[in-house]
């Protein structure tokens, strides 16, 4: 081995190290905001909060308002569209027609003509949709004449029309067309929703989740209902963590008989099931069946959900009590009140929050499944649980009914739970780094 | 451990008594009574009708004869379907919601175990990750949702295979169970195996599975003989508030599902205001809640050594 | 280097975990009826290369050596099925506290019955039998109904001898016991230590000792390791390293342990932190805080240098050239 020539000297003074600083655990919010999932769930927290309160006035659309012409209807943009006389006369006799041809094809009505069958006694219609397998769908009319004038429930997508001239051979002489009609707006529904006519048309404002099934604008029952399910949602898990933390503050503080007492009642309160109290509540408020009660919902949610906070926070009163830095500080004439500031709520605020987070999805849950079966509000009022109760009923036929308030409460009591998940998990790494 | 047992049983029964008496008070301080114009015509039938409920006697009075019926499990004669008496409504229906609810109970625990036992396993790799996305969608469905999308999924395929697979609702055989089951179970399955996967991690953790494994066990002999049972303790904690969601789910499936059981009954006949049955059907409920969570502690006591020995070593 | 008719010879063993290299180099021997002392302070990597000797290491670990021969067997290529064969059969280890490290839902006689009812492949009434003989050999007065407690019923010095139990139930060649002593009162320490001693020299077997309290290792082992940021910066016979410590760690170690015979006006602790080891270290691991420390220390690692018969150390200070320039 080759050395140096004052490989032997004794090293610089310099590296000798201090004891390093213990680095302060960093705040909480630092490590949350560390997190992506913590911060996308944050976002939409904050979205969901915004816009069930200012939506409204984003999007102002009458919630209640009925779009006849547009019933079911999948999201569509904002769009001009004729005006239409309700009930012209019209006689297809006039019409020459070479074929089974449509004379004209709109929402409102829709005009077949076809050649008169020689030897046939009458003409049967039938009208199938352009998507739903071969068969010849719903029998429209029996008639003689060869023309007929469609207004059964018109939508804007693809019929098939089948014409079955009644006779020998009537299934080899039967005729087919395929026509999507044009949207147009009755008169009488155009004056009925007060929209101003120009040139014969007028505007219809745009749908971008569609219309439910009796034509009122998905987005705006949607916004309408995040006000009702956030409302809940909110407020309940609030009032009783509130109640909880000072119940259990209290229990823990006193100590003795009283917390035994106290923690005994909570022990009871756990065991009372919730649904039938509030069930209870509502019947004997003297609430109809058919009528909103969110009163009762909340009163019950808060009477009954309490205990848990209260054992959270009396379970840390109780460590902190005896733990030797507040027993230290005790000695050194720290007021009872300056413990609580200093010791107590930076030990208890975050834990709450975290219980917060997991209460609000479970409100929200508990507001939607209670409204499902028409115990919470009820349509008309729309909250998340309503429509989906008004949405299941047209499930088969148009799912976005129900899809898309189902997706809504999903959306919120996931972030939610997200971001309990990341609060709690973003405490650990307090604590951890905090007890290096 | 008798003593624990008393202990649970007599708060058991304080929170029945107490069900009871809230259920009584309630429902006598909804103002006016429940024989209105409507279905009383004239003042004699209305006052024969008070006297055949009992309700002209003083309240106190109504209260003692109450508490004496319960005691014998009488809960009365229903007040929309008269000659119908509540035990019968009981009887008839409990058995449907049980056979559901225990179904789904055992789908739930089951998978629950399996699928937390799995995703600790494989902790942080991607039968975790996978079955930790999978939790929280299913717990961030609401049921009836789930419900509804089951029962769309069985018209499709019925529709797609040309022969009734399965029954889209109703009730009668095995068939009719386990759709409604499994939907009913899905979100307390998620919950539990969410739970099983973390009291898992921590049992892996522990000490003394390292003393297992120095000990020459295989991983299975360890996973049987020492992390099973103690995993498990914190989910049977879980599993009270679990039937009571359960109980509670049942009401939805049952009504979603066309099932004949006590929850769809129930949800009538608060939506009829039929006293004697939402009286009589909310003490039951009360009852057997409360009933399953004093044999879920017992149970707890039985696998806890702790708890077996010293009443409560919690 | 060592004879080979040692119990357990390693060369060479390097630990990873985590990016970080926590046990470098080590070379250990173990001879049978004999106690080596492995000593260091918390985070040195003693339980690491305790834990890897068993196959114990999380699974995330890398391990390399150059060989590990036990009882003349090579256990480099073992399988997971023969290091299960080997653990508790020929080599048992014994964990810091017996509170954690016994299963709390299983009866204490069931827990020291499962060893033998898997290696010695008895009944599993013989086997409750043999758990309570081994009881009352360990000093347990009423075994029998002892053995049908849960752990939470008993405390921790009769726990650690319930643990020490299940480790000599098939009487193992080697015994590693991590830091045994350390979560026991001092009273019922000295119980647990005397026991272990009588029970090496009555069924011949090696110990591995764990601890970082040099009055245990004064008092069991005949010849010391000193560990150091997962390297061993200085071996030998007990009589050697206490009495002229030759690496200026163990010299700092030896000024920090409070002594009944000299008088000494307060205790030395050793200033500065050991070094982060998710980095490479040029020199020598110890150098930021070597008293002694040279230029050649910061930058190259020191060989194993003899100091004395039986004494090894890691340090410049020893090397033949430097001796030759003062």
């Amino acid at each position: 081995m080759q050395f140096h020539a004052d490989d032997f000297n004794a090293l610089p003074a310099a590296p000798v190290e201090q004891m390093e600083a213990l680095a302060p655990a960093p705040p909480l919010w630092r490590v949350l905001l560390a997190d992506v999932r913590a911060v996308v769930a944050l976002v939409v927290v904050v979205l969901l909060v915004f816009s069930a309160f200012a939506g409204p006035f984003l999007w102002s659309q009458d919630p209640a308002r009925q779009w006849l012409s547009q019933v079911s209807s999948g999201p569509t943009t904002a769009r001009t569209v004729a005006v239409v006389e309700d009930n012209p006369q019209w006689q297809g006799a006039l019409v020459q027609a070479g074929q089974l041809m449509s004379v004209s094809a709109t929402t409102t009505s829709v005009k077949l003509a076809w050649p008169a069958v020689a030897g046939a006694a009458g003409y049967r219609v039938y009208r199938a949709e352009a998507g739903e397998g071969a068969g010849l769908g719903v029998p429209l009319a029996q008639i003689e004449h060869p023309w007929y004038d469609d207004r059964l429930q018109l939508r804007e997508r693809a019929y098939r029309y089948t014409v079955v001239p009644e006779g020998e051979n009537e299934l080899s002489r039967r005729a087919t067309i395929t026509l999507t009609p044009a949207l147009t707006i009755g008169r009488f529904e155009a004056q009925l929703l007060d929209l101003p006519v120009h040139n014969g048309e007028v505007v219809l404002p745009a749908h971008p989740l569609g219309t439910d099934s009796l034509g009122r604008d998905m987005l705006s029952r949607v916004i309408h209902g995040a006000r009702t399910s956030m409302l809940v949602g909110l407020t309940a898990p609030l009032l009783f963590i509130t109640l909880g933390a000072f119940y259990g503050a209290a229990a823990g503080l006193i100590g003795g008989w009283v917390d035994n007492t106290l923690m005994r009642i909570a022990d009871f309160v756990v065991a009372l099931p919730f649904l039938l109290f509030m069930i209870l509540f509502r019947v004997a408020m003297g609430i109809e069946s058919g009528e909103s009660g969110l009163f009762p919902m909340v009163l019950a949610m808060v009477l009954l959900s309490w205990p848990g906070a209260a054992r959270l926070v009396r379970g840390q009163v109780l460590q902190l009590r005896g733990s030797a830095f507040v027993l230290s500080a005790r000695m050194a004439g720290a007021s009872n009140l300056y413990l609580i500031r200093r010791h107590l709520l930076p030990n208890v605020l975050p834990l709450l929050l975290v219980s917060l987070s997991f209460a609000i999805p479970q409100a929200i849950f508990t507001e939607a499944l209670l409204s499902f079966i028409g115990m919470g509000v009820v349509p008309p009022t729309p909250s998340w649980g309503s429509l989906c109760n008004e949405g299941i009923r047209s499930m088969l036929t148009h799912p976005h009914e129900l899809i898309v308030p189902a997706v809504a409460i999903s959306i919120a009591v996931l972030a939610f739970n997200v971001l309990g998940d990341a609060l709690s998990d973003a405490m650990d790494v307090q604590i951890r780094r905090g007890a290096q | 451990m008798i003593a624990y047992i008393l202990k649970r049983l007599a708060y058991g029964a304080i929170t029945i008594w107490f069900i009871a008496t809230a259920t009584f008070f309630s429902m006598h301080a909804v103002p006016g009574d429940p024989f209105n114009e409507a279905k009383a015509a004239s003042p004699q039938l209305r006052q024969n009708l008070m006297a055949r409920y009992g309700l002209d006697k003083p309240v106190t009075e109504q209260y003692l004869i109450y508490l004496r019926n319960m005691l014998r499990g009488d809960f009365g004669i229903s007040f929309t379907q008269e000659n119908r008496q509540v035990n019968d409504i009981i009887r008839e229906h409990f058995p449907v919601s049980a056979i559901l609810g225990v179904a789904a109970l055992l789908i739930a625990a089951t998978g629950g175990i399996i699928g937390g036992a799995v995703a600790a396993h494989w902790h942080n790799r991607s039968p975790d990750r996978a079955m930790m996305i999978a939790v929280v969608l299913a717990i961030s469905v609401p049921s009836f949702v789930i419900a509804a999308l089951a029962q769309m999924a069985i018209v499709r395929a019925n529709d797609w295979l040309s022969f009734p697979l399965l029954p889209v609702a109703g009730w009668g055989g095995i068939s009719h169970v386990w759709v409604p089951a499994l939907v009913l179970g899905l979100g307390t399955m998620a919950y539990l195996a969410r739970l099983m996967r973390s009291s898992m991690l921590a049992v892996m953790q522990s000490d003394y599975v390292l003393t297992a494994r120095a000990k020459g066990l295989s991983d299975w002999q360890i996973f049987r003989k020492h992390q099973l049972r103690n995993a498990m303790l914190p989910v049977v904690t879980e599993l009270g508030p679990t039937i009571a969601a359960i109980t509670t789910g049942g009401f939805v499936v049952e009504l979603i599902f066309a099932i004949p059981g006590l929850g769809r009954y129930f949800v009538q006949a608060i939506q009829q205001l039929d006293y004697t049955v939402i009286m009589g059907t909310t003490v039951f409920y009360g009852a057997f809640l409360v009933l399953m969570v004093v044999l879920i502690d017992i149970a707890y006591g039985l696998i806890d050594p702790r708890i077996r020995l010293h009443g409560d070593g919690r | 280097m060592k004879a080979p008719e040692s119990l357990l010879s390693v060369r060479d063993l390097n630990i990873s975990l985590g990016g970080q290299h926590l046990v470098r180099s080590v070379d250990l021997d173990i001879e049978a009826g004999q106690c080596l002392a492995l000593v260091g302070e918390s985070g040195s990597g003693k339980s690491l290369t305790a834990l890897s000797l068993m196959r114990l290491l999380p699974r995330s670990a890398k391990i390399s050596q150059q060989y590990i021969l036990f009882e003349g067997q090579s256990l480099a290529a073992y399988s997971e099925a023969q290091w299960r064969q080997l653990r508790a059969r020929r080599i048992a280890m014994i964990f810091q506290n017996p509170m954690t490290a016994m299963n709390p839902t299983m009866r204490v006689g069931q827990q020291i019955a499962e060893v033998l009812c898997l290696h010695a492949g008895v009944s599993r009434r013989e086997a409750n039998r043999q758990a309570v003989a081994l009881l009352e050999r360990l000093g347990i007065v009423n075994a029998a109904q002892k053995a049908r407690q849960y752990p939470f019923e008993m405390s921790g010095g009769m726990l650690q001898r319930a643990v020490i139990a299940m480790a000599i139930a098939c009487k193992p060649a080697l015994l590693i016991a991590d830091e045994p002593t350390t979560a026991l009162d001092a009273t019922v320490q000295a119980e647990v230590l005397v026991l272990l001693r009588e029970l090496c020299n009555e069924q011949n077997m090696g110990l591995l000792l764990i601890t970082h309290d040099l009055g245990v290792v004064r008092r069991m082992a005949q010849k010391v390791a000193v560990m150091y940021a997962g390297k061993l910066v200085e071996t030998g016979a007990i009589s050697r390293v206490f009495n002229t410590p030759a690496h200026p760690y163990t010299q700092a170690l030896k000024q920090a342990m409070p002594s009944l015979t000299e008088q000494r006006d307060s205790l030395m602790a050793i200033p500065g932190t050991p070094p982060d080891l998710s980095k490479p270290i040029a020199g020598c691991a110890f150098a930021a805080r070597c008293p002694q420390a040279m230029n050649v220390c910061a930058r190259q690692q020191p060989a194993d240098y003899l100091t004395a018969p039986e004494q090894h150390a890691k340090c410049w200070l020893w090397d033949p050239a430097r001796t030759k320039a003062s």
